[in-house]
Parts: structure tokens; C-alpha cells; sequence
């Protein structure tokens, strides 16, 4: 009953962040500069860790379908199945559990620090608004940042595909390329891709929502991090089905 | 106390608390232009919750909180921002922001509320910062400054857009004498430009340096009031409770 209650609770608190942020985008905008700054945060510095991921996930998962259909004669089947496999759920789910784990902990401890240390207090006391200064900026940067991430793990993931499909596989790359080509249509590539706009808010709201309700100094900062990274972890599962039976609703044969 | 110069901020029969715990429950005074008024208090009396509930960093449960024409317990959160302009909050640790330079911790506010250009906005910061003894420390991160640094240079952000009303939260909690004196020095420095200011504190001496009126507050309401020139005498409350005899 206290977890409903906590959960309803938290939920409540991420929705009054988001309306707040709405709200003031009809008295103030953020700086460019802040966005940018932010932007560079949460995107250009996530590359390398983005990289890794979806190279390695790509390669790991190539190999696992090749050697798991190979005896069922089912290799050339591979590259299909990657394609849709990537574009549909791994990048966009992967990426948004990199974002996270490096993004959204990042922004929880850095803005609980600013509000233990009385520096979100500041602003407000300044005559300033925390939210066009610190709470939009991060927000529109995750916006911004996780759906290139997402193509960007896509593109990897499948250029991963590629090399181990050539090498380990032993498949033809234009074999595979067509087979890339022809997999994915417009309704696979915005399924995931839309997909990851939802996924920048199940993180960057959390965030902000912890941060900026840190209570028992230092040690309150750790839980509002862990706690930042867990319920998004949980949101982008739970919203990941409902997201996608939503587009089976509008559009119910688009992965036929 | 009868007062000939004209009410800039009325507060009256606040009542707070936090949870089943009550903080306030009737506080009543007034801060006349011009005027420094000494808050002081045990700890945990709440004197901080009163400064916060002025500039709406805490909403009270009843009361009434008047700032010139503006009726402060019952505005929303958009409008307080042009009243906090006019309100400035000296926090206890200084509350600088850690990832911004002294100078571009004060050219926050500028920049969000003045119509200064960079140029101006840069050399009154350096004025300001010399009339508080703060010299080359534009360039200088607040953890390259000592804690009396970051409590003068909270102080000059604070009062950078000539607030009419400052409120200090205990501005020499935790520092060396010497430091101690600088930040009695600067809040004489606001004083003698006519800025109002509600001054909570434990440091009786230097209340009694800058203060114009001392009120204590105790178990939730205000229970003696005295000049600073009447806390001579031996058996004055506020004094007693200085001196912790009562």
C-alpha cells in the first residue's frame, strides 16, 4: 500500500514538473547557451559510452542469432531479423538505459547538490526561475539528444551486424545490406524512433523530479540519484509497451 | 516602539509549522525604511523559517505577510519574481553557484533583470566587490574562496539590484573575527546607503553594532523587543537570553 502510495506520489510530482515546464515556456524561454551547454552534457559527452554499447550489442547479437539458426539453416535470416530487431527495440531501449544510467544520475546528483546547497533556493530568491535556468535546459537537451543517440546505435549496431555477419557469419555484405534495406520500412523506423522523445522524458523528468526534492543533505542526494535511475529505468519499460501497442493501434500492419 | 519612518514590511500574527511540529505561532512585527531589525532566537526557533517565508520559499499556514502594497502571503509563485527584486536574501552559506565564477555569479542577476550591457554590468561588479574588500576575485570559483569570501560575495549578488528590503541569515555564523568584522563592516556599508534589513543571528555583538531594534523570539512568538541601547541593562530578556540565564 505505501509503495502505491509513494509510486502515485512520485508519478504526481513528475507530472506538476512537466506542467511547470510548460508553463514557463509561456512567460520565459531557456537560453540557447544553456541548451547548447546541456545538449553537449547529455549528447557529445555520452558518445563514447553510445559507441560501445551499440557496437557491441550489434556484434553480440548477430552472432547469437547466426549460430542459434545455423543449424535450423536459418543464417540468411539474420540480417532481417537485426534490422527489425535494432530499429524496433534495441537501440531506442538501450540507448534510453545508457541515458539513465549516465545522464539521468548525472542530473539528479548535480541538481540535488544545487538544491541542498541552497543553490535552486538562490535562484529563486534572485528573482530568477530554477526551471528556465536549470529544468527546461535539461529536459529539451535530452529531447534533442536521445533520438540522434538512438540512430546513432542503430547505425553502429548494424554496421556491427555487418562486419560479423561477413566474418563470422560468412554472408555477402551486399547480401546483408539488402537485406537491411528492404527490412525496414517508414513505420519500423519511426516506431523506434519516436519512441526515443518518450524515452528522453521517462529519464530527464525523474531527474529533475528527484533533485529537486533531495532531502537529508549528501546522503539524500545518493537516494534522489539512485532512486532518479531506477524509476526510470521502470518508465521506459512500462512505457516501451505502451508506446509500441499504441502504434499497433494507429497503424496495426505496419510490421507486415 | 513608536516609529516616525514610514512601514516597509508588516508582518502579522504568522503562524507556521511543519508537519504535527509547530514553528510560529503568533509573530507579529514590523521593518520601517531604513531600519535594521535583529531577529534573534535559539536554535531551532525558527528564525530562518520567517526570513524564507518573506521572500515565499516557505508558505505559511496563517498570517499575514505585508511588503509595501503587496500582500506576500497570498501571491502565486509568477509573481514573486518582481517582488524578489526588491527582497534580497543574504543566505547563510553564501548559496553561490559552484560552477559559475564570482563574476558570473553576479552577473545572474544583472542579466535576468537589468538592462545594463556587459561592459556596465562588469565594472559595477567590480565596484561592488571593492567596497567589500573583495578584490581580483572576478576570475576566482567559490571554492577558491574562504567561507567569509563567499558570504560577502553572496552578500554583493544579493544586493546587487538595490533591493529595497535585505534579509541576512545569519551572516557570520561560523567565521574567525576578523572575518567576523568584514561582514559587520559591509552590512554598516548597506546600512549607511539606506537599505532596510532584517538581521537573524546569534553574534549579539554584532547585532548590537548594526541593529536598530533586537526582537527574541521564543516558543513561537515574539517575547521582548529592545534597543540596542537598552540591552545596557542587566536584566534586560534579551540580554539574559544572551547570556543564557534565562
Amino acid at each position: 500500500m505505501i509503495l502505491i502510495l509513494r509510486s502515485l506520489e512520485v508519478l504526481g510530482g513528475m507530472t506538476q514538473v512537466f506542467l511547470k515546464c510548460i508553463a514557463e515556456l509561456r512567460y520565459r524561454r531557456p537560453s540557447i547557451k544553456d541548451i547548447l551547454d546541456q545538449t553537449y552534457e547529455v549528447g557529445i559527452s555520452s558518445l563514447p559510452l553510445i559507441v560501445v554499447m551499440g557496437f557491441s550489442s550489434g556484434m553480440v547479437m548477430t552472432l547469437q542469432f547466426g549460430l542459434g539458426l545455423e543449424p535450423f539453416g536459418g543464417k540468411p535470416y539474420v540480417p532481417k531479423v537485426m534490422a527489425l530487431s535494432v530499429f524496433l527495440e534495441l537501440a531506442p531501449v538501450f540507448t534510453a538505459l545508457m541515458g539513465a544510467a549516465r545522464m539521468g544520475a548525472g542530473m539528479a546528483s548535480e541538481i540535488g547538490s544545487m538544491t541542498v546547497t541552497q543553490q535552486i533556493d538562490a535562484m529563486r530568491a534572485l528573482g530568477t526561475s530554477p526551471y528556465q535556468k536549470i529544468i527546461l535546459p535539461r529536459i529539451i537537451a535530452c529531447l534533442l539528444s536521445f533520438p540522434i543517440l538512438t540512430l546513432l546505435t542503430c547505425v553502429l549496431a548494424l554496421t556491427s551486424t555487418a562486419i560479423i555477419g561477413v566474418t563470422e557469419l560468412g554472408l555477402d555484405l551486399l547480401f546483408i545490406t539488402q537485406k537491411f534495406y528492404s527490412s525496414i520500412t517508414l513505420w519500423e523506423f519511426l516506431s523506434g524512433f519516436l519512441k526515443s522523445f518518450g524515452f528522453a522524458l521517462c529519464v530527464a523528468l525523474p531527474a529533475c523530479y528527484f533533485g529537486l526534492n533531495v532531502k537529508d543533505g549528501t546522503r539524500g542526494v545518493g537516494r534522489a540519484t539512485t532512486m532518479a535511475v531506477v524509476t526510470a529505468c521502470v518508465l521506459i519499460f512500462i512505457s516501451d509497451y505502451f508506446m509500441t501497442k499504441f502504434y499497433w493501434v494507429i497503424y496495426p500492419y505496419g510490421s507486415q | 516602539m513608536a516609529h516616525s519612518k514610514q512601514k516597509l514590511l508588516s508582518v502579522h500574527q504568522l503562524r507556521k509549522s511543519f508537519g504535527s511540529k509547530l514553528i510560529h505561532k503568533d509573530v507579529s512585527f514590523d521593518v520601517h525604511q531604513g531600519e535594521c531589525l535583529g531577529l534573534l532566537g535559539g536554535s531551532g526557533s525558527g528564525k530562518s523559517v520567517i526570513l524564507r517565508s518573506m521572500i515565499g520559499l516557505e508558505k505559511i499556514d496563517s498570517g499575514t505577510i505585508e511588503f509595501k502594497e503587496h500582500q506576500l502571503h497570498s501571491i502565486n509563485e509568477e509573481d514573486w519574481l518582481p517582488i524578489r527584486k526588491q527582497i534580497a536574501y543574504v543566505f547563510q552559506n553564501g548559496a553561490l553557484f559552484d560552477s559559475l565564477t564570482v563574476e558570473e555569479n553576479l552577473l545572474y542577476p544583472l542579466q535576468s533583470h537589468s538592462s545594463l550591457s556587459l561592459t556596465e554590468s562588469k565594472k559595477l561588479i567590480t565596484t561592488r566587490l571593492n567596497e567589500v574588500d573583495l578584490f581580483d576575485t572576478e576570475s576566482l570559483y567559490p571554492s577558491e574562496l574562504s567561507g567569509g569570501m563567499q558570504k560577502r560575495v553572496g552578500l554583493v549578488r544579493a544586493t546587487i539590484l538595490d533591493p529595497e528590503l535585505i534579509l541576512y541569515d545569519e551572516p557570520t555564523a561560523g567565521l574567525d573575527p576578523k572575518n567576523t568584522n568584514n561582514i559587520r563592516d559591509s552590512i554598516l556599508v548597506m546600512k549607511s546607503k539606506g537599505y532596510s534589513s532584517i538581521f537573524v543571528s546569534h553574534d549579539m555583538a554584532t547585532a548590537i553594532a548594526v541593529c536598530d531594534r533586537i526582537i527574541l523570539l521564543r516558543e513561537g512568538s515574539i517575547v521582548a523587543e529592545a534597543t540596542p541601547q537598552e540591552l545596557k541593562i542587566q536584566n534586560h530578556p534579551i540580554r539574559q537570553f544572551i547570556e543564557g540565564t534565562q
